[in-house]
């Protein structure tokens, strides 16, 4: 229609429409909050991380530490000793009842050349017992304790004065060991040892036992499970499986309990009959991992017995060997001694492949290899362990050879038995028993071969009437 | 001291063909075999029932499931026992090794089905169960692997199931597996087992065919002792040399 904006109809109304409400969304500014938006403190400016506390550097991580030692005491500190002694780096704390190491089970029987730290003994120091009360240290005011006592000089020039009421050192180790067979008690019969491990054959709940063998720490971790259950199981994997035995007999030395099943890579601890936790030995924990003493070189270029041009040759012909197993990483090689002892029955040089595994750990396969089998390493390349079984290599069995000569003449074109028999005498009754066996012998043939006879002439009896039948019916 | 002793008659002839009648009793004299070390080994006189698996016809011929049919017709020819019968669904040969008698057989039963011969032979010649010589193929060992057990379990070949079912779920006989290595990657296991040997392989099995029937002969003379030991680690390690 014809536009009506100029007619005067409806002047009361303002001339212009009023404006509409632009629906844009975008731009659409929130609603006010109901209370203002608190502040929050601005970020704090990150420190600059402060340096870390030289007590807690440790030299043997790359560190350039080197220091010859020689069989003996490294370092003594009245009665806290460390030495190296017949069972590698030990320490010696007054009234421990035997000398402690990292690892009671993986120590290596050569000596060490060099250790990489300075020497320390891994215990916490003996004078910070300040025994456990539950709560922080007292503040300061309540810290200052009465001392009792002069302070002059006494006869020998020292000045003393005590604490009293104060707090009273505990034994360390807690007094006498108990002597084993008491603690084990009557030996287990074998109905109670398998009433015993019934529940946990198929738990989980163990102590795990890895490259490091059994160290110091564990165990006071087997006393604690001991704590709660008669029996704990440990579970070994890795390097440490390749000699069970020997983890198996420091077990039972150093924690005073008996092993009363053992399959594979895993045992079972029993604590004994009259185990007592409260009266039980305490040991004081390893709060860091001492530094491995630098042992002599595994592989030598020219090893025991052999000049550098056969060692190469041994080392070329090893390239194209077969290897005789495949290690997994964690895996149980508690028959890899035999394996290699009858593989070197076969050939003089044996290849283990082991992929997959971290480098110090084939390197001490091959260093534990090398003590059990007798036998000489001669390289590590490509991850395999390559052996040679050495110079005075005995073989298990005697000297009688392979595959043995048989009794009898066989002649290779299948002629029959009953020919020429070659016969050796020992005695006399030896050969009357033969005789009579002879006669069984001849019995039992006579017996099978009335069976084969019976059946063939059963064979014979039913062609026959086919035959009579075919000639009958033509 | 040796002593050749040349008795025309020492052990009763077993013949070529059925016709032939028993003639008049001979004394044997046997020996007790004293080896190199001096120690003497009882030769045990019970028959032994060797019985190789396999697939009849010519189909069949030469394939990884018919190993065990190659390695008895190899001791046949050793030993001169020829396979000329049929009982029971087997083609049979009578014959002995030494002093020991022994039954050779192969079922022509197809695989699957071989138990009830082999099961039905020893109960009419009563062997027993400890005489009962397995020969099979056995994919759990490398290409040409052999290795004699006591006894065993039946590592989900179905000759040897039904084997195993047909002596009454028994698995205390003595086998000797002759090994042909896995199916190479995802290949179907059946038609791995029923293909012919590559030429290397093939060579590898001939070999290992010649020192089965010396170790066969072995253990029916001296039973399961330190040689047959020696016997499978030798055999487990004859391909890591160099």
């Amino acid at each position: 229609m014809a536009v009506v904006a100029k007619l005067h109809l409806f002047s009361n109304l303002p001339s212009n429409p009023p404006p509409q409400p632009q629906p844009t969304p975008q731009s659409h500014r929130p609603p006010k909050p109901p209370i203002p938006i608190p502040k929050y403190p601005p970020p704090k400016p990150k420190k600059p991380p402060t340096p870390p506390n030289p007590a807690f550097k440790t030299h043997h991580n790359r560190s350039k530490y080197y220091k010859p030692v020689k069989q003996g005491v490294l370092a003594s500190d009245d009665g806290r000793t460390i030495l190296i002694g017949d069972s590698g780096v030990s320490y010696q704390l007054p009234g421990a009842p035997f000398e402690f190491q990292f690892s009671y089970s993986e120590t290596p029987k050569v000596k060490p050349l060099a250790i990489r730290e300075p020497a320390f003994l891994p215990f916490a120091p003996p004078t910070m017992n300040r025994p456990w009360t539950g709560k922080a240290p007292m503040k300061k005011a309540k810290r200052n304790v009465r001392l009792f006592g002069s302070g002059e000089e006494e006869s020998d020039g020292v000045r003393r004065m005590e604490m009293r009421g104060g707090y009273e050192v505990k034994e360390l180790f807690g007094g006498e060991l108990r002597p084993r067979n008491e603690v084990l008690g009557r030996p287990l019969s074998k109905a109670e040892a398998r009433e015993l491990i019934k529940p946990y054959l198929s738990s989980n709940r163990q102590v795990n036992l890895g490259r490091d063998g059994l160290t110091h720490n564990m165990l006071e971790l087997i006393h604690t499970h001991w704590r709660r259950e008669p029996i704990c199981k440990v579970r070994s994997l890795g390097v440490p499986t390749v000699d069970m035995n020997n983890v198996c007999r420091c077990l039972e030395e150093k924690t005073g309990g008996k092993i009363i099943f053992r399959v594979g890579g895993i045992a079972y601890l029993f604590r004994g009959r009259n185990y007592d936790p409260r009266n039980r030995p305490r040991y004081p924990v390893m709060l860091w991992k001492p530094a491995t003493p630098v042992y002599p070189k595994l592989i030598q270029e020219a090893p025991e017995g052999l000049t550098k041009a056969e060692a190469d040759v041994f080392r070329e012909k090893g390239k194209k060997l077969l290897p005789i197993c495949k290690l997994a990483k964690n895996g149980v090689y508690a028959t890899l001694v035999r394996d290699v002892r009858s593989a070197f029955e076969e050939c003089a040089i044996v290849k283990i492949n082991c992929t997959g595994m971290h480098a110090s750990d084939y390197k001490k396969i091959g260093a534990k290899l090398k003590e059990l089998v007798p036998c000489v390493l001669l390289s590590f390349d490509d991850e395999q362990i390559l052996m040679w079984r050495g110079h005075d290599w005995k073989s298990m069995y005697k000297r009688s050879p392979k595959a043995p000569s048989p009794v009898h003449d066989t002649t290779a074109n299948g002629m029959n038995r009953s020919g020429m028999h070659m016969i050796m005498f020992n005695k006399g009754s030896e050969v009357a028993r033969n005789v009579l066996d002879a006669h069984y012998n001849e019995l039992l043939n006579c017996f099978m071969y009335l069976l084969y006879i019976n059946f063939a002439q059963t064979i014979l009896a039913d062609l026959k009437k086919a035959f009579y039948m075919i000639i009958l019916t033509n | 001291m040796l002593c050749a002793v040349s008795a025309p008659t020492t052990c009763i002839t077993f013949p070529r063909s059925p016709l032939r009648k028993l003639g008049p009793r001979r004394v044997t004299v046997s020996a007790v075999a004293v080896e190199p070390d001096g120690v003497a080994s009882k030769v045990e006189y019970t028959p032994w029932l060797i019985a190789g698996l396999g697939n009849p016809g010519n189909k069949y011929h030469g394939t990884r499931h018919n190993v065990g049919f190659e390695m008895i017709d190899r001791i046949s020819e050793e030993e001169g026992i020829v396979l000329n019968t049929i009982q029971s669904k087997t083609l049979f040969g009578i014959g002995c090794i030494g002093e020991v008698p022994v039954l050779l057989a192969k079922p022509q039963t197809y695989m699957n089905f071989s138990g009830e011969s082999v099961g039905s032979l020893a109960a009419y010649y009563q062997v027993p169960l400890r005489h009962i010589l397995l020969v099979y193929d056995e994919m759990s060992l490398p290409n040409g692997v052999l290795r004699l057990q006591p006894k065993g379990g039946h590592g989900y070949h179905n000759g040897v199931k039904s084997v195993m079912e047909h002596l009454d779920g028994r698995r205390e006989f003595p086998r000797f597996c002759i090994g042909i290595g896995n199916p190479p990657g995802t290949m179907d296991m059946k038609a791995y087992l029923l293909q012919k040997f590559s030429l290397i392989e093939r060579k590898q099995v001939d070999a290992a065919l010649e020192q089965g029937v010396d170790a066969v002969r072995t253990l029916i003379l001296n039973g399961f002792n330190s040689k047959v030991n020696r016997f499978n680690l030798g055999q487990k390690y004859k391909y890591h040399k160099v």
